[in-house]
Parts: C-alpha cells; structure tokens; sequence
C-alpha cells in the first residue's frame, strides 16, 4: 500500500469515527430527553463549583498548617542552637575554673546538668528536623489536589458541553445563568461562548 | 568542602522551597535563593548583576510556566550555565521521567518524599564527583 493510500484510509478511518460519534451522541440526546435527565445532570453540574471549591479549601487549609508548623520550626531551631552553643561553653568554663573543694559537688552536678542540656538540645533540634520534613506532606496532597480540581473541571466541561447540547433552548439559558452566577473569575468557572458550542456540535454532525 | 555555595531552589509549592531551604543550611550551606518555577529560575541564573553568582541548583520537576525538565534543558544550552550542577527533586518517579532527566543532563536525581540524608548524600556525591 502507498504512503498517500495510507494516508487517506486514516482520513477515512478518522471520518467513519466522527460519524459514529455524532450518531451515538444524536441517540444520546434522544435519550436524555426520553428520560427527562436534563435536571439530573444540571444539578450534577452544579455541584462541580462547590466540590472545587472544598478541595482547594483542603489544599489551603493544609498549607496553612505545614507554614505554621515550618514557622514555629524556624524559630524555635535557632534558640535550640544558642543554648546547646552556650552550655557547651559554661561546661568548658567550668571544668577549667579552679574551684574550692568545697564547692566541687555543685560543680560536678552543674556540669552534669549543662551536658544534659547539650543532650536534650540535640535530641529536640532532631525533632524539629523530622517535623519540618513530614510538612513535605502538603508538597505531594497540593498537587494531587491540584490533579483532581482539574479533572473535575474538565469533566464539568463536558456534562455542561451535553447539557447544552441535550437542553431545549430554555434550559440552555437556564444553565448559562448558573455559570454566570459562580461570578466572574470564580475558580474553575466555566465559560462556553456560542463558538465554543457551535463548533462542537459542528464536530458532531449536527 | 566548601560551603560557599550559592543555591538556587526551584518549586511551585512555597512549603517544599522552605523545607529544601532548611535542609540546607542545616548542612551548613546557608547562601540560598529561591524561584517558584523554571522561567523565573533562568531569569535568576542568566541575571548579569548577581553578587554571587549561583553555582548549585536543586530543582522541582512538575511546576507551571516552566517545568524543571525544560529549565535544565536550557541550562544545558546556554554556554554560560551548561557546566551548572542541577539535582532534580521530585514526585515524578516514573522510569521514562528519570531518563529524560537524564538524557537532558540532570546531575543527580532524588524522589520526593525524601529525607535530609539522602539530599546530603547526593549533594556529597555531585559535589565530589564534579570536584566543587
């Protein structure tokens, strides 16, 4: 077979799909007007902004807390820091002081205090660097958020692309005015201009 | 080693550029800037006024504008950034992600979630196998 007989037989192939298309979305139409399906799908599609909505809520509540949590880290690993620093240094002071005998058991016991700080200051200063690290958690569910927003909007899309196209004209307004109401720039709204609409039902053989 | 390093932290989530942030001054590389995606990162790099210039960039691979994966690949074909190290870290762990990586030129490649240790291993180990 020749590359342009390839070609054509694509050409072909890709119209006979289009057409199957179109005929199984005619009988999809005839279908949901049968049934009286349109406010199903209408409420479902109304539902979108609102699960949108929650989701990012999510996403925004958990960022908020990981920032919280990054923010008491951040300011609390430097004090961390300054007291291991400065009880190492009183210990060494300490040990080098010529002190009476007298004094030596509270000596030997305020030594074995600034050591424990030291310890205790690195055992919190590891703490703090594992909490830091578990708020990488909000990096991972941010974007499977993000993920699903944009699935939910493309599927939005579509049952709103079928609803126009199965809705009678006064349900199409209907529809419109619902969009329009999620307000302009609202996240994720859905704007379909008449071009939009027309070229899809173009698309599909009507 | 030196710690003279100036970073460069790329990724679209503010919380993860803090976390990554930490992790390195924790090792003791305090000099870090930061960008939220690729473009902004190249506008940085190539920016002819910097006071150091960045000599070490760790980046996101997923990020709006410009994802990491281009990011690197125009480093690689600017004369002046081409030698640039640049460790990818990111949730893109499929197989085909981490040869593109590779093919474009990325010198290390860490999977998210990860811990401080493995960024200080493979820090260590592009640090000394480009001799920094």
């Amino acid at each position: 077979m020749s590359e342009q007989a390839n070609l054509d037989a694509g050409v072909d192939g890709k119209e006979a799909v289009y057409s199957r298309l179109g005929s199984i979305v005619r009988s999809l139409h005839d279908a949901l007007r049968e049934l009286g399906a349109e406010q199903v799908l209408a409420e479902a599609a109304s539902e979108f902004p609102s699960a949108r909505e929650r989701l990012l809520h999510i996403g925004r509540l958990t960022e908020k807390a990981a920032n919280t949590v990054l923010n008491r880290v951040e300011e609390s690993t430097p004090i961390q820091e300054r007291l291991s620093a400065e009880a190492r240094q009183l210990h060494s002071e300490w040990h080098d002081a010529d002190v009476p005998d007298a004094l030596r058991p509270l000596t030997d016991k305020t030594g074995q205090f600034l050591s424990g700080v030291q310890e205790g200051c690195g055992v919190t200063r590891a703490g703090l660097s594992d909490m830091m690290m578990a708020q990488d958690f909000q990096d991972l569910t941010g974007q499977l958020i993000k993920k699903v927003v944009v699935v939910l909007e493309r599927t939005e899309n579509d049952l709103i692309k079928l609803l126009l196209d199965a809705a009678p004209e006064g349900v199409v307004s209907e529809v419109k005015k619902e969009e329009v109401m999620a307000g302009p720039g609202a996240v994720g709204g859905v704007a379909l201009d008449q071009g939009d609409v027309d070229d899809l039902l173009a698309d599909l053989g009507f | 080693m030196s710690t003279n390093f100036h970073f460069l932290v790329v990724d679209d989530f503010s919380t993860m550029r803090r976390i990554v942030i930490n992790l390195l001054k924790e090792l003791g590389y305090h000099k870090v800037s930061e960008a939220e995606d690729g473009e902004k990162a190249l506008k940085l790099l190539q920016a002819p006024d910097l006071a150091t210039p960045i000599n070490f960039v760790v980046s996101d691979w997923n990020m709006p504008v410009m994802d990491g994966l281009t990011m690197l690949q125009n480093i690689r074909a600017d004369g002046n950034l081409a030698k640039l190290p640049v460790l990818m870290v990111t949730a893109e762990a499929k197989k085909e992600n981490i040869i593109a990586a590779a093919e474009a030129g990325a010198d290390g490649y860490i999977v998210k979630p990860f811990t401080a240790a493995t960024l200080k291993e493979k820090l260590d180990k592009i640090i000394e196998k480009k001799g920094l």
